[in-house]
């Protein structure tokens, strides 16, 4: 997309929890740069995100990190006269974003109360338009950027901390949800059961590590609603895990960690292939910060290989909170919807936008 | 507002994660009631007896260790209070919202449900952030999870709903206990209910 007779530039901005990111995305889906300011080391100490320190920590790293997402944005542009450009001086420069994109919901209040009045404030100073981003249909775009040439409808598997979806993204805009979690998410489970037996936050990768030198076959965990359907449900696995931690505490944290995340797994690409069977997808593709999981990732491309369809992974990058998807998100809604109002409010348990 | 600071810095937790639930479930004047189910749906049901007891402003605190059937007591009254949304964890959102029908509120927030898990809190000033005060002046009925001590001063009359897994988790024993009169008189009423899981 053109804005002015040159490419259209757009700013992304994301809060919607640990990260603190800004992005430059071109409207065709090149990223010029795209800064990510993780607060994972604050919240290591607890254990979990801790949402006023969330809030604050985006308040003191949201405009640094504009500040340099807009200057290496502009330097990878090639602007004549762009390279100094950053948010405390680019009224005095052309390389001003054509809009403004941020996450609106879902997520923490506090959290998305700031990058989206960042936002909004911006894109008023700036006159440019401002788009609301729906964090969830970020994720999709997040596999667009990665793979422009998807093949179409493709089943989405969207694995977070805060969510577990199933849907299927017909095209961009056009998505159907065919499962979700009817108790906790993936991440959720990942971090409780880290946090359970010992391991650190963020739980996902502390499982992972942890499970290379276990045996997953040590102890006997359910698959919860594996047999049919399409929906999960893992609060049941997090109850079999303290079960068994407490009936056999000789079990070491290796063992456990392993037996978990191949229960995890099983379920996740079970529930995706028969995604793909029932409503015939084209191909699969994972989301999400679960997404970056190297045990999903392998199995879930062996099992499409099976049946010879595609199965897009996200870069490392793209599984988890950055503001790239959220401006690539943008840039769609803008060209597609339009402009949102800078009176719309964010919405912490904003529903995906499903079309009936 | 006092919120009073447990051990190690750690304010609202009253059942470590780790750990097993506070011991003295029982006041000494007030409530207390105990109950035996044997599955989650059994749980809500329980839960579904209750419900219509709920009063616009009441606060119940649920204790009880990861996996003790918090979420499925809550998704037991929820669907007794006729919500149609389904009920799933609130630790990644902090709190869910449940309304009837299209989400007026020109009447405050009354027959709202508020669905807080404060599991991955850990300081008093972010519980003032969410207002949960707030949300039970204007109406609301609040569940809070992993709420801790802290929170009974929000109101000194909310009803405390500890559940006790069995070493094989297929048992719990839930007690109802509170030192309002107020919830012994309620309960009472429902106590015929109630009487299939009395033990």
């Amino acid at each position: 997309m053109e804005a002015n007779g040159r490419r259209m530039i757009v700013l992304g901005i994301e809060t919607s929890c640990d990260e603190t990111a800004a992005a430059v995305v071109t409207g065709s889906g090149e990223i010029l740069s795209s800064v990510v300011s993780s607060q994972v080391d604050l919240h290591s100490v607890y254990g979990g995100v801790v949402p006023e320190i969330a809030s604050r920590a985006h308040l003191e790293l949201l405009i640094p990190v504009i500040d340099q997402a807009l200057r290496a944005g502009a330097t990878a542009s090639g602007v004549k006269g762009a390279t100094a450009s950053g948010v405390k001086r680019i009224a005095a420069d052309m390389a001003v974003p054509d809009v403004v994109a941020a996450t609106v919901g879902p997520g923490l209040a506090g959290a998305l109360l700031v990058g989206a009045s960042v936002g909004k404030a911006l894109s008023l100073s700036w006159g440019v338009p401002f788009v609301g981003v729906n964090h969830l249909e970020g994720h999709l775009f997040a596999a667009l950027l990665d793979h422009p040439d998807i093949k179409f409808p493709v089943a989405v598997l969207l694995v977070s901390g805060g969510h577990t979806l199933l849907m299927s993204m017909d095209t961009p805009g056009n998505y159907r949800l065919l499962g979700r979690t009817v108790d906790d998410a993936a991440g959720e489970a990942f971090d409780k059961v880290a946090r359970y037996i010992g391991l650190s936050y963020p739980g996902g990768p502390a499982i992972e590590n942890a499970s290379r030198g276990g045996d997953p076959d040590s102890i006997e965990l359910p698959r919860p609603m594996i047999e049919k359907g399409l929906d999960f449900s893992f609060s049941g696995l997090k109850t079999a895990v303290v079960r068994a931690v407490q009936a056999h505490p000789e079990i070491g944290t290796e063992d456990i960690a392993a037996a978990f995340q191949k229960a995890m797994v099983d379920v996740l690409c079970v529930k995706a292939m028969r995604a793909v069977a029932i409503h015939g997808a084209s191909s699969v593709c994972l989301a999400g910060g679960v997404a970056a999981n190297s045990h999903l990732r392998e199995r879930l491309t062996e099992q499409c290989d099976a049946i010879g369809i595609p199965c897009y992974l996200p870069s490392k990058g793209m599984c988890t909170d950055n503001a790239a998807m959220i401006a690539a998100a943008g840039s769609w809604q803008l060209e597609h919807i339009g402009p949102s109002s800078l009176s719309m409010s964010i919405d912490p348990s904003m529903p995906m936008p499903i079309l009936a | 507002m006092e919120l009073s600071y447990g051990e190690n810095g750690s304010v609202l937790r009253r059942a470590d994660c780790s750990g097993t639930p506070g011991e003295s479930v029982a006041d000494d004047a007030g409530l207390s009631r105990r109950y035996v189910t044997h599955s989650a749906e059994e749980t809500a049901q329980l839960a579904a007896a209750v419900a219509p007891l709920l009063e616009s402003g009441d606060m119940v605190l649920l204790d009880g260790p990861l996996g003790a059937g918090k979420t499925t007591f809550v998704q037991g009254i929820a669907r007794a209070m006729g919500y149609a949304q389904d009920v799933t964890s609130p630790t990644f959102a902090l709190a869910h919202y449940y309304r009837h029908g299209t989400g007026d509120t020109s009447k405050g927030n009354r027959g709202m449900l508020v669905h807080v898990d404060l599991y991955r809190m850990q300081s008093p000033a972010e519980l003032l952030d969410l207002a949960l005060d707030e949300e039970m002046d204007s109406g609301a009925v609040v569940f809070v999870e992993w709420g801790g001590e802290g929170l009974a001063v929000l109101r000194p009359d909310h009803l405390d709903v500890t559940i006790l897994p069995d070493a094989e988790y297929s048992e719990r024993t839930i007690v109802f206990s509170s030192n309002s009169a107020g919830w012994q008189d309620r309960i009472a009423t429902v106590a015929g209910a109630l009487s299939q899981w009395e033990i």
